[in-house]
Order: C-alpha cells, then sequence, then structure tokens
C-alpha cells in the first residue's frame, strides 16, 4: 500500500484491535510511512481508551481488597528476607553460595542433555523452536523450549535491544491466521531475557510464532515492529 | 498520611516506594472500575476478580514504569484490564452464548468510593461524557462497538456472531468511532 493510498476509514477499528489480520497488516505497513495517518490513529486511540469508563457497573466482593494487598504483602516480604541473608554467620552464606554453584552446575548439565538429546535424533524430552531476528534486529536470536506434553514452554531471547519503561516485548501464538499473545517481557542490558509461556492450547499445535514491540502492558493484538519470528 | 487526598499521580509514585496504603487508596477509586471492565468482558465473577488482582498486582511491580504524560492513571488502568481480559478470553477460548453484552448501563455512573475531591470529579465527568457520547450512538453501532471492545472482537467475528454483511460491520464500527471522536471531543475529555 503505498502512501498516497491512506487508511483513515479503517484506523477507528485498527484503535480497536477489530480489524482483521489483513487488514491490519495493510494498516500497520501503512503506518510505518505516513505520520499524517499516525496522527490520526492517536486520536483514535484516545476514543477507544476512554471506552471502559462506560462499562456496565460491576460490584467487585468485598473480599476482594483485602485479597489484592495480602497478596502484594507476600510479594513485598521477599526482599526484606534477603536483606536477613546478610546477617547470618559467614559459614551459612559459603553454604549457601556453594548450593548455588551446585544448582547452576546441575543446570547446565541439564541443558547440555537436552542439546545431546536433540543432536543424536532420541525421543524428544522437549521440543524447540528457533526464533531468528528480523531485519530490525538481524543478530537477534531466542528459542521456545517446550515441555513433552506441550503444556508448558520457557522463551529464551539474546541479542535484543532493552526497551524503554513505555514499551515491552510481546510474544505471539500464531495459528490460523489468529495471533495469542503468550505474555510480555523485556531484556536485561545485556539484551538477555525470558519468559514463562503457558497457553489453554498445547504450545506444539501453533506452527508459529512472533515477538513484537508493543505499549507496556501489551496488546490485543500485534501493533508494533516485529523483532522475533519461528516456526517449528 | 492521608492518601484520600492524594492525586492518583502522587498515588503511583508512593506505590512505586512501596506504600502498601497506596495500592489500597488506588483499589477504592478504581477497583470497581476495573472489576467492571473485566468483568463486562468475561462475563465471569471468579475470571474477573482474577484479573482485577492481576491489574493491581501490575500496578504494584510496574508503578515506577508509570508514565504521566502517556496516560492517565484511570486510563493506563483500564488499558491493562481490557489487554489482560482479552487475553484471558483468547487463551481460555471463550465465546458468549449469547451477544447480549452491551452499554446497558448508561444511565448509571461507577462512582468511585474515594472522597479526594479532583479524583472524584475528574472521574465521574469522563464517565458522563463517555457514557453520553455512547448513548447518541444507534443500537446496532452500541453493540458492534461493544463486541469489539468488551470481547475483542475482530471485523468478521462481530460480522459472524451478529449473522450481518461484514461490510455492514466494518460501516458501523467506524461510524461509531468517529462519531465518539467528535462528541468527545467536543466534550474536551481529557484523551491521555
Amino acid at each position: 500500500m503505498s502512501v498516497e493510498e491512506h487508511v483513515i476509514e479503517q484506523l477507528p477499528a485498527y484503535a480497536l484491535g477489530a480489524l482483521d489480520e489483513d487488514d491490519t497488516l495493510a494498516v500497520i505497513r501503512h503506518l510505518n510511512q505516513c505520520a499524517a495517518c499516525q496522527v490520526e490513529l492517536r486520536a483514535y486511540e484516545a476514543v477507544a481508551n476512554q471506552l471502559g469508563f462506560a462499562a456496565p457497573v460491576a460490584e467487585p466482593p468485598p473480599h476482594l481488597k483485602k485479597r489484592i494487598l495480602e497478596h502484594q504483602a507476600l510479594k513485598k516480604r521477599m526482599p526484606s528476607r534477603s536483606r536477613e541473608l546478610t546477617h547470618l554467620p559467614l559459614a551459612w552464606g559459603l553454604v549457601g553460595i556453594l548450593v548455588i554453584a551446585i544448582l547452576a552446575a546441575s543446570n547446565l548439565f541439564l541443558w547440555r542433555e537436552v542439546a545431546l538429546l536433540r543432536a543424536e535424533r532420541e525421543p524428544q524430552v522437549f521440543q524447540t523452536v528457533a526464533m531468528a531476528g528480523t531485519e530490525l534486529n538481524p543478530d537477534a536470536r531466542g528459542v521456545i523450549i517446550i515441555s513433552a506434553d506441550g503444556k508448558h514452554g520457557t522463551l529464551v531471547v539474546d541479542d535484543l535491544p532493552r526497551l524503554d519503561e513505555e514499551h515491552e516485548y510481546q510474544l505471539w501464538l500464531i495459528r490460523d491466521g489468529r495471533r495469542t499473545s503468550g505474555g510480555t517481557f523485556n531484556v536485561g542490558r545485556e539484551g538477555y531475557g525470558s519468559l514463562w509461556v503457558s497457553a489453554s492450547d498445547p504450545l506444539d499445535s501453533y506452527p508459529a510464532f512472533g515477538v513484537t514491540i508493543e505499549p507496556a502492558g501489551g496488546s490485543p493484538a500485534p501493533t508494533g515492529e516485529k523483532v522475533l519470528g519461528g516456526e517449528f | 498520611m492521608d492518601y484520600k487526598t492524594l492525586d492518583d499521580t502522587s498515588l503511583i509514585r508512593l506505590i512505586a516506594h512501596n506504600k502498601q496504603d497506596a495500592l489500597g487508596e488506588l483499589y477504592d477509586r478504581y477497583g470497581r472500575l476495573v472489576f467492571s471492565v473485566a468483568f463486562n468482558s468475561t462475563s465471569n465473577q471468579a475470571v474477573a476478580e482474577e484479573i482485577t488482582q492481576d491489574v493491581f498486582t501490575r500496578v504494584w511491580e510496574k508503578a515506577s514504569t508509570y508514565d504521566v504524560d502517556l496516560a492517565k492513571v484511570s486510563t493506563w488502568l483500564i488499558s491493562i484490564t481490557r489487554n489482560r481480559a482479552i487475553d484471558e478470553l483468547r487463551r481460555l477460548r471463550v465465546r458468549p452464548e449469547n451477544h447480549s453484552v452491551g452499554w446497558d448501563d448508561l444511565s448509571r455512573e461507577n462512582v468511585p468510593q474515594s472522597d479526594g475531591p479532583e479524583t472524584l470529579t475528574e472521574l465521574i465527568w469522563k464517565q458522563k461524557s463517555v457514557r453520553e457520547a455512547i448513548a447518541l450512538l444507534p443500537p446496532d453501532q452500541q453493540q458492534s462497538l461493544a463486541l469489539a471492545y468488551f470481547k475483542g472482537y475482530s471485523h468478521s467475528e462481530i460480522a459472524a456472531a451478529l449473522g450481518e454483511p461484514l461490510g455492514t460491520v466494518k460501516t458501523r464500527i467506524r461510524l461509531a468511532l468517529q462519531k465518539l471522536r467528535q462528541v468527545l471531543e467536543e466534550k474536551v475529555v481529557d484523551s491521555g
């Protein structure tokens, strides 16, 4: 689609996430090169973002606030526990370091075992999907390691640029032209990151996977640049 | 500290510093709004509770990344909630048995429970403005809009659900958003 063929009429539905896949891709391609349509889109996104204010009223149960705050309280205690560790005797600290070293070594051993199993084409304990960088980041790479029953997986990526606080990477599980979110993540300064992945359907029922850059919190459908892609 | 007197942005800053009471106050202000969006998307009390908990957990974890220049706290919360709810619908492959989701409560207001005067006034004004704008739309546009917004339906899914031609649905969605944009811009509703 050329710049001359604006997508003004499709922008309202795009802002709502209601466009079908082909139309979405056409709009994204156009938006990438048309500042005027980007301005129009922001106006419709502002409208779409306010629709929730008109949601019919539903009363949350009285216990929900307590449940939420107690949930946070548990998370909050974790850092203070780690600070307490600094007051433990040195011997206990050394024991801790030893345990960590053993765990790290066993992890490394398990990873090598997985690689060997694949290389020897023995019955697979895990399935893996290699993901390659796009033109945006050709050096980026990733792998999705999926459990034997396909119920769980872990995405590991490397050499992706760290995103600012307003954006996150989002994994998409792709099947029959539909994209289901697999979760959002960011990477550390070294460009390395990981994400635990699960879905209602087995992960190995999705023939393809992609990673895009989305606003923090993720999007209902891909809106940003694709940075990684892979297929079974 | 009386958290009720603080604005939303100050609450978020305090949450970023692990002030749990600030999260409690934010819940008092927006818990019902978040739950309402989640419930209208999922039509399931337990799932809506789970999503509400997830949203406030995310606020707790991500408060330090919040940028007031990008979005008001209220629209940030709504956006997180809607994304999370639609993700859940797709994950569970939930589809309503009927397509009765809608804006059938436009006469009521999601009044927050806090007595923070500025927050209260602003939220009520926003809710009133958006409800009035949606009420101006024809019922068929309201219905298509609700399916797109709450259920995350695409054009073709709405057309299939309602048994309407695809072109008709596309026109309804486009006209609805164009009308809302016009009305809300005239009302000078904060688009943050």
